[in-house]
Order: structure tokens, then C-alpha cells, then sequence
């Protein structure tokens, strides 16, 4: 009995070694930069009609906050081009130098959340305002990145140290006495993260060149991946459809 | 040289000895009219042994006709003939004042089973039963011992899995009949960890007890107590001895068996496994007692989970609810101590203290934080290479938080402190826990908590919901003193700096430099004294357990704002879910219903009052409603039930199966719905028949003599039932009413009457079988109290005792003396 609980604790242990050794892929910026990258750039669509605009009730505060409003969720152009899609190189070790503002700054104004897709990388510090004349219950849903849940009075704020967010993943945002409100803060694995602007167009650069999985994210759309091939200062172009 | 004790004291030796042994000893097995009786017999056998020989009948006389006569002695005289008329009358006072002492219901814990049951459509011989799986084990252990081993532990697994998605309901986690629901019932769960229980039992007898549950217990079990469902019903045969395997297995115990060869073998497999147990890992202790909650990896998904709420705590996302540490650290190792070792109240998790030793608690916290994948406890300078792929932080030096969030500057509770409280609530706390604190929701948002499953802000008006905050010493709270009620206040102040997380409830202070204090320490400390004081208004449960009525001489008020209501004192009880039968509940959220009674001389009226969070009338406003789109919203609706005239008795007891009665025991139910907005149904009050667990209630038709209104306001039902007492014009009290038909109960007076409580939270999805229930408790209209009869015959007897002392003395000390000295 003895023997076997050793042998299964030393496999138990090689088993976790080995695990973490391929999950320690933590992003390392190259000192020289990336010579001769090669970029990715496109459009994500919506498969299929747009759907009608979502009307969030606002029943709550509705002085200081407003009337009624059109969801965020899901914003789709006229050509069908969504906006706030996420898109990401997966697995890349190295690359570029992150070219992320220092501090972010995140605001609460007319009860909504500015902006509504935030992107983010591990370690930035920010601070979270309230420029409404109404408390909000600032409240962050994630799995271990940044978990908070404060009360933030009108004019205060919640400032974010660059010890809080530690690592990559998705933080969910929302006040619980305004349930209309909604966001989320994109933590970033690696600087080949981008967002589509409003017309679902997006552009990564300086990748060097190599093959890849394309992840493509939207919160209401969901997830899906495309591999992409990067040439050395060559342009891919990759059209992707998300469906609802 | 003997002492000898002169005859008169012997006597009184004797008889005060016997009445000391009647009453101490005896009595609290037998009627008090036996132990009269015993008495009294012993008083003429003292009498008659005395007057047997002339001698010792002098010499037992001689200090009597002494005191009665002799001049030196008045002292003594006067002073017997003052006291001893006294007595008579305080026993007729005792007898004639006004008792509230419940009919005595004696039950007995292990009643003789029948010959045999027909369960699963076969015949059970109960003397010859054995449990299947039990013999098969020890079969197989002749001559295979590991196949043996492997056939037990994948019944045992079996039954573990029955029992914690059936049983521990009540029976609870560590099977010591203190399960979630078992404060709501009487008789409390069977423990089983008792040695007194199982341990004495054939598996027979408790396959019979399961099978056939309460309605198939013999009339001194009292089957109309018991919340045991009949088990054949719901479960398999399989599953039944599955489960009782795992009974004995968890406790440690082995089952009554004849056979000592068997009993052996028996009891040798059980030393194996407690052998194992005492030697258990914090791994093992985790896996085999708190997975079953909160699953093998800690993420709150144990195979019981689905039927809890709260749900059991995820481990793995640094949330943890009641953490004494400051600001956002990460919570103390004595935090997660504490919410094991005395656990959390009205909630399914358990105190442990029991079972486990402050060390093997110890060990726990520390397996525990090795679920936690986000890095809380993980040092800062960590490098990724210590995280495994699911982020658990794989090095042992795990940050150990030692200092707590400050209490210092606590303010005094006072009126004046609680009214800025009172503003300082309304200005942050309303939103959500309500204008009155019931946790009703006013922002018409739908709260739910970090894992997307939905919660509600804490009633504040029930400090016995408060987890972790309400420091109490035992169930009585009359007890608690200031220093509880500060410490209360001091934990109320924490939640509220800290908040709770993985809960909508926010944390009110700064934490880094640049921010405000969201709440002042000032303010913060008077939202909490305002929200101690949001229990004033409160009847706990089990403060007042008989409904007392009062009664008025001209009419019942029809309002439920009415101030008559004031006068009569509130009784409350816990609602438990209906577990008995199926569709069952196990996800209540309405936990007490409180009763008030007034009447006159032909009319009873019962206010009931039920917090409940929401208004569910279908159609109607959401605010009050806040709907759950993963569930149908029914009416809300509550009910009263009492046995129907004749079929309960108070000496000896007997009443209906408390769910709808049963064949020979029907029932009475007044129901009040709160109707609907779509579809247009207004909210109406009927009457219904019940006869039994298995037949369906007749809706009575033609009566219009119940009346109900209900109102809602601020988290809390109010519901008035009004119906005539059932005692016809013109007759005495107590004459049988020969024109009803319906065979309802008469409400008379200086009658003990069952009377049981239902209540429906439309919102929570609750409907048909699926409600909260209360089991019987007794109703009192009490007679009034006629104070010159009271104290006139007692002081009226006593009058006539001294009379006949008097006379006695005066024709004693007359007489001149007829014998001589002996």
C-alpha cells in the first residue's frame, strides 16, 4: 500500500510539474522589438440580421441616471460589422512591447459604465470614477483576476493598485442597484490583443512571423478560433462571422 | 441506648418519605392523579398500622391531643391553626387559577414494530429481515475479502448519495438530527450518532422506519408528529438498505444482530474503518465529510449542492463571505475556522465542533486554501511558474493574515444613535434591504451573487438568520445581554466596512490612499446600531410555542391596521418546506410565520403575518415581485389547518397526520390566495377538506362564513381569517353544534386545539405541494379569569379549615381528660 501511495504522490507530482512547466507561458516582450513582423487585420461580422436594439428599463434613480436606453451589448454597423469584439493571439510568447496606456480610468456617468469593453493589461493600475450624482455598487465578477465589491458615493472613487489585477482573464462589471449597467475589463494575456472598432474592423501588428490561433471573443456572441499564418511584413486578412 | 422515635413522628416520617418518592421519582413517569392515589393509600396503611394496638394509637395520639390542648403548647396552636388552613387553600387556588399547561404528549422513541409491512408490493417478515446488502458483504468476506470490502464501500457510496439528497435535510451532515429544517419540527430528527438510537436497533426495525415513515408508526409514536415521509414511496428497496448501510457506517456503529457469528464479523469490518478514520488526513477528513457539499475540488458543486440555499461556498475564488481581515486582504485562517467550528447559522452548514477537534479544524483550513485559484494567499512577488494551469498557487508559503478589521470607537446604542442610523439606512441600505430591513428589494433589481445564482439582501427584522453576526448563547435569546447585544453590533459594523463577498452586499470604507470612506467609522457605527435595533418589533420563534387568544366583548376588528390586534400576543414558528411528500420543496425562503388570535363570543379571527420579500400576485407590479426568469411565478398564498371536530383528542393525545390528516383524523383547511392581475383572478378564501396524505383535497363549496383579506407591505404579508366559532345561538359552550354538517371544529374555550400553518411563496416558485409548513402547535382560547372565584374559594377554604380547627381546639381544650398518663 505504501509503495503504491508513493509511486501515485511521485506521478501526482511529475504530473503537476509538467503541467505548470507548459502552462508557464507568461508573455516575454522582446528587448530588440519585433524586426520584420507581419500584422493581422480584417472584419468580424454578424452571421445573419442584426437583431433589434435591446431597451434597458431604467426604474431606478431615474433623475440622476436618465430615461431609458439602448443596450451596448451588441453593437452592429450597417454592413454588419460588431463592435467590442476581442481578438487575441493565442499562446504567443514573445513579441512586442505592450503598447497599453500606463493607468486606465474607468468612469460610471449616467449610470453606464465608460467604456463598455475596457482593455486592459495585468499589473496597470487605474481608478474607477462616479461622476453621477447617485451612489453606484461597484461589483467585479471574475475567476480570481480582480474581485471587488465597494459602494463608490457621487464624486468619490476606487482607485485599482498595480499589486490588484495579477493575472489575464475576464472581469465582468456591474452595479447592483442598477442592473442595466454592465461591462467588462479585458485583462490581456499578451499585447496582440485589440478590439474592433464600431465598424468590426481590427488590426494587429509588429507579430513575428509564424503560424496562429486567432481567438475571437464577443459577451454575447461567445468564442470561436481561426488559425492565421503570419508572413514576415506581410498583412493576413481574416474575416470571421459570429453567430447569435 | 436506642433512640426511639415517637409514633406520631414515625408516621409523618413515613408518609412525607413516600410523598417525596412519589413526587421525585415517580412522578414524572405517571399521572398525578396515581401519585394522589398512592398517597392516600399510604396515609390510611400508616393510620391503620397505628390504630392497630391501643398502646401505639396513644402514644401516636399523645402529641396531637397535646398540642390541641395543653396551655403551655398555644404558640404551636395558633400557629397550625393559622398555617395549616393555609394549604387546602392554595391547593384549591392552584386548582381553579388559570393554566396554559399544553396536554402532556409522551412518546415513545422506540416503539414495538408490527409482525411484517407490505412495502414494494411484497411482505416483509420484520423479525426475519436482514439487510441484503450486509449479508452479501459478509459472504463474500469468507473467501474474497477485498470483493467483500469493494461491494460495502460502493453501498455505503450509494447510500451516501441517497441520504444527502433526501435525508440530511433534517437528520443533518453529521447525522446528529440537526439538519437545516430540524429546528421547524417535534419530535427533533432521530440522532443517529446517539448510542441510543440505531446502535440499539435490528436493521429490520429501521427499514420498517424508513419504508413506512411517520404514517406507519403505532399510535404511541405519535404518527401525527412525525415529518417522516413514507420512504417505499419515493425510494427504491435498494436505495433503503443502501442507506441504512451508510447510516451505520458513517456513526460507527453496529446494527442489533442475534447471530453472534455475524455480529462479530459485523463489528470486526466496522473496528477496520474506525481504525482508518481515527488516522484520517485533513484530505480524507475533506473528502469523506464537506465534498459531499462542497465537492471534491472545493468549487461548491457537491452532489448536494443543487438542493441548498445558500449554496455551499466555491472555495477556488478567493470569495469568502465572513472574513474578519481589513479591507481587502485575504481572509483570516480563525475566519474559515470559525465558520467550521461553529458553523453558519440557517444555513446547511453544520457546526463541527462535534465531530471535529480544533486540530483537525486546523488541518481543514489549511487543505481548504489549496483550492483557491486566485492567488489571494499567494505571496506578491510569486512568479507564474508557482501556479499550476488552474491557477492553484503550488508552494506552501501561503500568506497567513493576522490582523482584523478595526472595531475601535464603537458608539453606545441609544435612541439617538439608531435615528441617524435610521437616515443613514435609508441613504444606502433601503435600495435593497427595504424601508422596515425585511430584504425586500426596493430598487426593483434582481440580486444575484458572483456564480449567477440568485440571492436576497438579508431580513433584518430575524436576527436568527444572521450568519456569523448575531452572537448568541443558545437558542434563547431573553438571555442575551448587553455584552452580546455590543458584539452583535460590533460584527454588523464589520459587515458593513468589509461587506460580503461574492454577495451583491458592498464594503463601505477606504482601502487605498486616494479613496473615501464610502459610510464614515462614525455613521457606520449607527447604521449598525440601527440595524440591532430592527429586531424590536420581533416574537422570535419558540419565545410563545401555545396561541393564547384574547377576547373581545363586541366586534372583531375587519382591518388588519385595526389596534385591537395589539392586544393579542404574537406566537411565532418556523416554517419548514414540504419534504414529506412529493413534489417537494427544498429551497425555501419564508422561514416563520407569526399568529395572533382574537375572538368574541361568536366569532375567531387569526392574524397572520409571513415576511416574505415579494409580492407575487402574477400581472401584477414588478417592483414588489421582482420576478426570476428561470421560474414560473405562482400567487402567493397561506393557509391554517386545524382536525375537524372529534378527530384529536388531549388526554391521552391524538391528533391528524399534521399534512392533511389521514383516513380516520380529517382535517379543516382555510386557504387565502393572493389572486392574480393576468389572468384576472381576485384574491379569495376557501375552505377545504383533507382526509389523508394520498387524497386529494375537497374544495368546499356554499360556505361563505370564512372571511380573509391580506395586505402586503414592506416585505411582509399580513393576513386576516375571520369564521364564526361553530357554537350555535342560544347553546352552551361545549354543546355540540347538531346542524353542521361539515363536521368543522368548534372553537370553545379553555380548549386545547391543534392548529397548523402553510405558507406559498409565489415568487420563490412554490405551488401545490411545493410550500413551506409548520407541524402542529396547540391554540388557546383561554377562560376568563374570574378573580373573585379564583381567590374567593381559596380563601374561602381556607376560612372553613380555621373554623374547623377552631372548633376542634375549643371542644378539646372543654373535654376534661379521659385517661390517664400511660
Amino acid at each position: 500500500m505504501k509503495i503504491l501511495q508513493s509511486v501515485t504522490l511521485v506521478l501526482t507530482c511529475l504530473f503537476v510539474f509538467t503541467a505548470t512547466s507548459v502552462s508557464a507561458a507568461k508573455y516575454k516582450v522582446q528587448k530588440s522589438g519585433v524586426k520584420d513582423g507581419g500584422s493581422i487585420s480584417g472584419q468580424i461580422t454578424l452571421d445573419g440580421p442584426a437583431p433589434a436594439p435591446v431597451m434597458l428599463k431604467v426604474d431606478e434613480d431615474i433623475e440622476a441616471c436618465g430615461g431609458d436606453r439602448l443596450s451596448d451589448e451588441l453593437l452592429v454597423s450597417g454592413d454588419g460589422g460588431v463592435k467590442n469584439v476581442v481578438l487575441s493571439i493565442e499562446k504567443i510568447k514573445s513579441g512586442k512591447d505592450w503598447d497599453f496606456p500606463q493607468e486606465f480610468t474607468y468612469d460610471q456617468k449616467g449610470c453606464t459604465f465608460v467604456t463598455r469593453i475596457l482593455l486592459i493589461k495585468p499589473k496597470m493600475a487605474g481608478v474607477v470614477l462616479n461622476s453621477d450624482s447617485v451612489g453606484h455598487n461597484f461589483h467585479t465578477i471574475s475567476k480570481g483576476v480582480y474581485n471587488i465589491n465597494k459602494k463608490i458615493q457621487p464624486g468619490s472613487k476606487l482607485v485599482v493598485k498595480d499589486n490588484k489585477i495579477r493575472k489575464s482573464g475576464m472581469v465582468r462589471t456591474k452595479c447592483d442597484i442598477h442592473s442595466w449597467m454592465g461591462g467588462y475589463w479585458v485583462v490581456a494575456k499578451s499585447p496582440y490583443t485589440v478590439l474592433t472598432d464600431q465598424d468590426g474592423n481590427f488590426s494587429i501588428t509588429d507579430i513575428p512571423a509564424g503560424d496562429y490561433t486567432l481567438k475571437i471573443w464577443h459577451e454575447t456572441l461567445g468564442e470561436t478560433t481561426q488559425k492565421v499564418s503570419v508572413t514576415a511584413g506581410g498583412n493576413s486578412e481574416v474575416k470571421a462571422t459570429l453567430k447569435i | 441506648m436506642k433512640i426511639r422515635i415517637p409514633a406520631f413522628w414515625q408516621a409523618l416520617i413515613v408518609l412525607v418519605g413516600a410523598m417525596l418518592i412519589f413526587s421525585l421519582a415517580v412522578l414524572p413517569f405517571m399521572p398525578r392523579s396515581l401519585m394522589i392515589a398512592y398517597t392516600f393509600i399510604t396515609f390510611i396503611v400508616v393510620m391503620l398500622y397505628f390504630s392497630s394496638d391501643e398502646q401505639l394509637w396513644s402514644e401516636f395520639k399523645a402529641p396531637i391531643s397535646a398540642t390541641l390542648r395543653d396551655d403551655d403548647k398555644w404558640l404551636l396552636r395558633w400557629v397550625l391553626l393559622i398555617v395549616l388552613p393555609l394549604l387546602p387553600g392554595y391547593a384549591v387556588y392552584d386548582a381553579v387559577k388559570p393554566s396554559n399547561e399544553t396536554p402532556l404528549e409522551m412518546r415513545q422513541v422506540h416503539p414495538s414494530p408490527p409482525a411484517g409491512i407490505q412495502v414494494y408490493d411484497k411482505s416483509f417478515d420484520l423479525a426475519k429481515l436482514e439487510n441484503p446488502v450486509r449479508m452479501s458483504v459478509l459472504e463474500q468476506l469468507e473467501d474474497d475479502s477485498d470483493a467483500a470490502w469493494t461491494t460495502y464501500n460502493e453501498a455505503v457510496k450509494a447510500g451516501s448519495e441517497v441520504y444527502f439528497s433526501n435525508c440530511f435535510y433534517c437528520h443533518g451532515d453529521q447525522l446528529n438530527g440537526k439538519g437545516h429544517f430540524a429546528s421547524g419540527l417535534s419530535p427533533l430528527p432521530t440522532d443517529f450518532g446517539d448510542v441510543g438510537t440505531i446502535a440499539q436497533l435490528q436493521e429490520s426495525f429501521l427499514f420498517w422506519r424508513i419504508t413506512t415513515g411517520g404514517p406507519g408508526l403505532p399510535k404511541g409514536g405519535m404518527p401525527w408528529n412525525s415529518a417522516m415521509p413514507v420512504w417505499h414511496e419515493m425510494l427504491s428497496e435498494e436505495e433503503v438498505w443502501n442507506v441504512i448501510t451508510f447510516l451505520f457506517d458513517y456513526v460507527e456503529q453496529v446494527p442489533r444482530m442475534w447471530d453472534q457469528g455475524i455480529s462479530r464479523a459485523v463489528t470486526g469490518m466496522k473496528d477496520t474503518i474506525a481504525l482508518k478514520r481515527a488516522k484520517m488526513s485533513s484530505q480524507d477528513i475533506y473528502q469523506l465529510r464537506c465534498a459531499t457539499c462542497h465537492g471534491e475540488k472545493g468549487e461548491g458543486d457537491g452532489q448536494a449542492a443543487e438542493f441548498l440555499y445558500p449554496r455551499p461556498r466555491d472555495f477556488s475564488g478567493g470569495l469568502w463571505k465572513y472574513k474578519t481581515s481589513p479591507g481587502d486582504l485575504p481572509p483570516r485562517d480563525i475566519d474559515l475556522f470559525n465558520s467550521i467550528k461553529f458553523g453558519l447559522v440557517s444555513t446547511s452548514m453544520p457546526a463541527w465542533s462535534d465531530m471535529f477537534t480544533d486540530r483537525q479544524i486546523s488541518g481543514l483550513v489549511s487543505y481548504i486554501k489549496q483550492f483557491d485559484t486566485s492567488a489571494i494567499w499567494a505571496p506578491e512577488d510569486a512568479d507564474d511558474e508557482d501556479f499550476d494551469d488552474d491557477g492553484h498557487y503550488l508552494k506552501p508559503d501561503l500568506l497567513v493574515v493576522n490582523e482584523s478589521e478595526s472595531t475601535d470607537g464603537q458608539i453606545a446604542y441609544s435612541d439617538e444613535s439608531v435615528a441617524l442610523g435610521k437616515e443613514i439606512f435609508e441613504e444606502n441600505c433601503r435600495k435593497c434591504h427595504g424601508q422596515e430591513g425585511r430584504g425586500n428589494i426596493t430598487s426593483g433589481e434582481f440580486l444575484e451573487d458572483d456564480w449567477g445564482y440568485r440571492t436576497w439582501a438579508r431580513d433584518l427584522s430575524k436576527p436568527w438568520t444572521w450568519r456569523a453576526t448575531q452572537v448568541s448563547s443558545g437558542s434563547n435569546q431573553t438571555s442575551l445581554n448587553e455584552e452580546h447585544r455590543d458584539e452583535t453590533i460590533r460584527n454588523i459594523y464589520t459587515r458593513v466596512a468589509i461587506g460580503i463577498r461574492g454577495t451583491p452586499m458592498p464594503a463601505h470604507r477606504a482601502v487605498e490612499e486616494g479613496e473615501e470612506d464610502a459610510i464614515t467609522p462614525e455613521d457606520r457605527w449607527h447604521v449598525a446600531n440601527y440595524a440591532y435595533s430592527l429586531r424590536s418589533g420581533t416574537t422570535w420563534p419558540g419565545e410563545r410555542n401555545v396561541i393564547e387568544g384574547v377576547e373581545l366583548t363586541g366586534d372583531l376588528p375587519s382591518s388588519i391596521q385595526d389596534d385591537a390586534w395589539q392586544q393579542a400576543p404574537t406566537s411565532t414558528f418556523r416554517l419548514v418546506p414540504n419534504i414529506i411528500k412529493q413534489d417537494r420543496l427544498f429551497t425555501p425562503l419564508n422561514d416563520s410565520v407569526s399568529v395572533r388570535i382574537l375572538y368574541n363570543e361568536t366569532e375567531i379571527a387569526f392574524l397572520l403575518e409571513v415576511n416574505d420579500r415579494t409580492e407575487s400576485i402574477p400581472g401584477g407590479s414588478i417592483v414588489s415581485q421582482l420576478p426570476d426568469k428561470d421560474e414560473q411565478m405562482f400567487s402567493d398564498a397561506v393557509a391554517l389547518q386545524f382536525p375537524k371536530e372529534g378527530a384529536y383528542a388531549t388526554t391521552p393525545v391524538e391528533k391528524p397526520l399534521f399534512r392533511h390528516g389521514d383516513k380516520k383524523h380529517s382535517t379543516t383547511i382555510w386557504y387565502w390566495n393572493a389572486g392574480s392581475v393576468e389572468p384576472p383572478v381576485e384574491a379569495r378564501s376557501v375552505l377545504l377538506d383533507a382526509t389523508g396524505p394520498n387524497s386529494k383535497l375537497a374544495m368546499r363549496s356554499g360556505d361563505s362564513n370564512l372571511a380573509a383579506q391580506g395586505e402586503w407591505q414592506d416585505g411582509r404579508w399580513r393576513v386576516i381569517f375571520k369564521r364564526p366559532r361553530g357554537i350555535p345561538a342560544g347553546s352552551a359552550e361545549g354543546e355540540q353544534d347538531s346542524t353542521a354538517d361539515s363536521g368543522d371544529l368548534i372553537f370553545r374555550k379553555g380548549q386545547f386545539i391543534p392548529v397548523s400553518f402553510a405558507n406559498w411563496d409565489g415568487n420563490n416558485g412554490e405551488v401545490g405541494s411545493k410550500h413551506t409548513l409548520t407541524p402542529w402547535f396547540w391554540m388557546l382560547l383561554p377562560h376568563e379569569t374570574n378573580y373573585t372565584w379564583v381567590y374567593g374559594s381559596s380563601i374561602g377554604t381556607s376560612l372553613v379549615f380555621l373554623l374547623a380547627g377552631m372548633t376542634l381546639v375549643w371542644r378539646m381544650r372543654r373535654k376534661p381528660l379521659q385517661t390517664t398518663e400511660t
